[in-house]
């Protein structure tokens, strides 16, 4: 045997028959990623940031925008409007029916049906609850501004005075 | 004489922590999946005129209304102490979000006490872009009344 094989013998290292694996500090990196993640959830259902935006609505995005405290729900998506959940008026493509845009659009069923929705809805809820005369614009980026125009100015008639817009920020 | 140490249990003893990862693993993955990774803010507006005009009338020294049209171009007018009129087209399919903002910064020097912006858009414009030409205005002007009505 020469000197190089007695040598590499030697550093040749023996590797235990039971490998155990350290999962302590796998254990350990899972709990911090886990109270990481639900504390950056728990963080998110306060404010504005707990609106539930419908699966199809695209919010318009902007780079900076505003916080909202409490507000009614309002979303215009591609086939209805919605109030704080229930249906106020059909669209068709985000818009409403052509038969409505003709004429005037105040007197039409659609604003009378918006009209009718808002003012239920107001005579609902007490006055001097949080967020009461605050509406909040959840519209998806494709509608055309006359839809949104109308809903705004139906809420408005009602004597909504606060609109907020939900956009997306950092886009 | 019975030896102490036969009597003496160990103390040492291992948790099996395996199923521990495997669960923790599984909440980590259903967590990330679940979550929302983006961010949604608000805009104020106002609405200008009508029963609801919050912003009480007063003689301002100007009044500025930004104006959209279908093609995304803007006009930008001015009317009072100065009256003016800018027609901004738009830029890459897009408002010029740029110089709006410019545009009102100006006016902004000329009259801080401004703070109010009238913005109307074209029955067809699409909401993204109202909201980029309110993005623009309420760099300068904070108060921004959708108009039109």
């Amino acid at each position: 045997m020469n000197l190089r094989q007695r040598f590499a013998k030697k550093k040749r290292k023996r590797m235990p028959a039971d490998l155990n694996l350290q999962i302590t500090s796998l254990a350990d990196v899972l709990m911090i990623v886990l109270i990481f993640l639900l504390k950056s959830i728990s963080a998110g259902l306060t404010d504005s940031q707990s609106i539930n935006v419908t699966k199809g609505i695209r919010l318009p995005g902007v780079l900076s925008g505003g916080a909202g405290k409490e507000g009614i729900k309002v979303e215009v998506s591609e086939d209805r409007v919605e109030l704080a959940g229930q249906r106020a008026a059909t669209l068709y493509s985000f818009r409403f029916g052509t038969g409505d845009l003709n004429g005037d659009l105040a007197a039409s069923s659609t604003a009378k049906s918006l009209n009718s929705a808002f003012g239920a809805y107001r005579k609902m809820t007490p006055p001097d609850s949080p967020g009461a005369s605050t509406i909040w614009i959840v519209a998806d980026r494709r509608a055309p501004y006359a839809t949104i125009q109308t809903v705004v100015a139906s809420a408005a008639m009602q004597g909504y005075q606060d609109f907020k817009l939900a956009v997306v920020q950092g886009e | 004489m019975i030896p102490i140490s036969s009597h003496k249990k160990s103390l040492e003893f291992e948790i099996n922590i395996i199923p521990i990862i495997d669960a923790l693993t599984i909440l980590v993955t259903f967590m990330l999946a679940a979550g929302v990774y983006y961010s949604i803010a608000m805009l104020d507006v106002k609405v200008s005129g009508g029963a609801s005009d919050t912003v009480p009338v007063q003689k301002a020294a100007i009044t500025i209304t930004v104006d959209v049209d279908e093609t995304l171009a803007v006009d930008v007018k001015v009317t009072g102490q100065e009256t003016r009129e800018v027609r901004l087209e738009a830029v890459n399919a897009k408002v010029d979000s740029v110089r709006i903002n410019q545009e009102l910064d100006r006016l902004k020097v000329r009259f801080p006490q401004i703070v109010t912006t009238t913005l109307i858009a074209k029955k067809e414009v699409h909401y993204q872009h109202v909201v980029n030409a309110m993005e623009a205005i309420r760099k300068t002007h904070p108060d921004v009344l959708l108009g039109g009505f």
